[in-house]
């Protein structure tokens, strides 16, 4: 127990210490549920198309925006270089194309907002009232449950653990 | 499955697209790429060598230029449909547009993938982007390796599971299928044969290969690992006159009035056939190491089940790279070898000792055929395919952007006995010697 509670407390300092960083969110679609970053990562890596039984499109901004580069960063762990080859590689050995990129947040919002299943990344600045925010990266101020599930799934402890579910009684 | 599977099964898949697209019309999404290499390779010899490389140099051998199309009809189902511009490969002297790829795809979940059309299995490593030099860093994939298999490509279904266990991702993928391709035999000497369909020079073949097997993959991290059976048989167009079946030992042997064996012909196998059954299994490894150092390499063996053949071969490679910002330099090893008893085969087909060591009951009538006997041995080695090299590759890649990449290389390949990959000069034979490739290419995908 006296360790559960150091972990508690490590992942609520560091919660609360990238609360203000100003980070991306990932919106989806009324439809569409909540998801861990893991989830996210094999949707833009093209390895999960549908979610709870709902098929999943996803959208992104085109190469050399922030909001691009801080998603590959948070969500995939990866560059532009990175994501780029990985994709080539995947498109060429026949098992699909890269997720549609629009040209700026507020296309992401209306393609998102309107097409069931979509899902897209957007700067914190830009959310609006109402918008469904299925997933935030690692580091933003998220209500807190996605940060600490992946600080403690980096832990590598099981989900719906006594860890879990006292990380979120602690938020 | 023969041809008039493969029409049908490319006509099928073709139609089911082309019922998806009219069903969906407005709800297709469509996604283009392209890729290409220009590549520039030059030998220290006078011969060709992988076709194309001599002396005076070639932009035919790494260049290619490809467009594909991503069509997504729904969420599960879609098509890919890439085309290519390459040199042809039912002759040496012009460039051919060909359709790679042509297939349906339907993904029930996550895990599972079907395809139905024309695809390419995935024997190698690098095999489904083989002809995209963007998406790997060596200059030319080596050669001892990726000939195991006379085409990757084929006409037909697979269907592709994934499991995500704690220890990385597995792929199975299962298929079955058949393609109808040529190979290529060179004749070296200007002669023609009674009988044969054999010309001095480049002749292709037209074949027939029916291909099963499957592929596992496994990702873990970064790193890749890749095992493959694949059972084929391969059978000569009844159209196209089977070089297993002409010119046969017995054919000569019906000329020599009293002749008796010989070390050559006793050599020939007793029965002659214009199918091969081969079984291909290939394992390969890519492996980060420390200090960005990777590890490739690969193994691939075809064995021959039910014929004495130079295909019947063991090949593979071994390769250091080093990722050092955008430079990727690398140094390699690669061999490919014909089973002995096909090797000692060649040898004695191709040298003059297969007719000095028969025995004639009547030296004076057979005299006179002494030129096509010799002509008509060194004909059947060229026919043989014998593999016996090596080579050693240093080379790198240079990254321009995350689409753009030059290549260079400096390879030497050592020739053994022989090597069908070599187009040795008439009345000769090229053994026991040195090849210098030095290769450049511009790399791009769109």
């Amino acid at each position: 127990m006296k360790t559960t509670f150091k972990v508690v407390s490590l992942a609520a300092s560091l919660l609360f210490a990238q609360a203000h960083a100003g980070e991306i969110v990932v919106i989806g679609n009324s439809n569409v549920p909540k998801m861990d970053s893991v989830t996210i990562q094999k949707i833009y890596t093209g390895k999960v198309i549908s979610v709870s039984g709902i098929s999943i499109t996803p959208v992104g901004v085109k190469s050399g925006t922030t909001a691009r580069n801080t998603f590959l960063q948070g969500f995939l762990n990866q560059d532009e270089e990175k994501y780029t080859a990985y994709w080539t590689v995947r498109r060429y050995i026949g098992k699909g194309a890269p997720p549609a990129e629009l040209s700026s947040d507020a296309e992401v919002i209306n393609y998102v907002q309107s097409t069931p299943g979509a899902v897209g990344y957007i700067d914190e600045a830009d959310l609006k009232p109402g918008m469904n925010v299925i997933a935030r990266s690692k580091g933003g101020s998220q209500s807190g449950l996605g940060g600490v599930q992946d600080f403690i799934g980096n832990l590598q402890v099981k989900p719906n653990s006594e860890y879990s579910v006292l990380s979120i009684s602690a938020i | 499955m023969n041809n008039q599977t493969t029409k049908t099964c490319l006509a099928l898949s073709g139609a089911i697209m082309a019922s998806l697209i009219s069903i969906t019309a407005s709800a297709v999404e469509t996604s283009l790429s392209g890729f290409g290499t220009l590549g520039y390779a030059q030998s220290n010899q006078s011969y060709n060598y992988e076709r194309f490389i001599n002396s005076n140099g070639t932009v035919k051998r790494d260049s290619i230029f490809g467009l594909q199309a991503d069509i997504k009809f729904t969420d599960e189902i879609g098509a890919t449909v890439q085309g290519k511009i390459a040199p042809s490969l039912s002759s040496d002297s012009g460039w051919a547009s060909t359709l790679s790829w042509a297939f349906a795809s339907w993904r029930p979940a996550n895990d599972w993938l079907v395809r139905v059309g024309k695809q390419r299995v995935g024997l190698y490593l690098y095999s489904e982007s083989q002809d995209v030099g963007e998406t790997y860093d060596f200059a030319h994939l080596p050669t001892e390796m990726y000939s195991i298999s006379p085409s990757t490509d084929y006409v037909g279904a697979s269907v592709s599971k994934t499991w995500n266990p704690s220890i990385g991702e597995f792929t199975l993928d299962i298929y079955s299928g058949t393609i109808s391709t040529n190979w290529r035999i060179y004749q070296r000497d200007n002669v023609q044969i009674p009988g044969s369909s054999m010309q001095p020079g480049a002749n292709f073949k037209n074949i027939s290969v029916n291909s099963s097997g499957f592929a596992l993959t496994w990702l873990r991290d970064e790193d890749k690992y890749r095992a493959s059976v694949q059972t084929q048989t391969t059978a000569i167009d009844p159209s196209s006159p089977a070089y297993y079946s002409q010119l046969t030992g017995a054919q000569i042997n019906s000329q020599l009035t009293g002749a008796t064996s010989g070390s050559a012909y006793s050599a020939l196998p007793q029965s002659l056939t214009t199918t091969v059954n081969s079984v291909v299994v290939t394992l390969g490894t890519e492996i980060h190491l420390p200090q960005d150092f990777r590890l490739i390499g690969e193994y691939g063996r075809r064995q021959i089940t039910n014929a004495l053949n130079g295909i019947d071969t063991t090949g593979g490679y071994l390769a250091l790279l080093k990722d050092v910002d955008a430079w990727t330099p690398y140094v390699s090893y690669a061999q490919i070898q014909s089973r002995a008893d096909a090797l000692s085969l060649y040898q004695a087909m191709n040298s003059d000792a297969g007719l000095t060591d028969l025995t004639f009951g009547t030296v004076p009538q057979v005299t006179g055929a002494v030129n096509t006997i010799n002509a008509s041995q060194r004909v059947l080695a060229d026919g043989l395919l014998a593999y016996d090299q090596k080579t050693i590759a240093l080379g790198t890649s240079y990254r321009l952007t995350p689409t753009q990449k030059l290549k260079a290389e400096w390879a030497r390949t050592h020739i053994g006995v022989a090597s069908s990959f070599v187009d040795a000069p008439a009345g000769g034979n090229v053994s026991n010697q040195n090849i210098d490739v030095l290769s450049f290419s511009y790399n791009f995908v769109f």
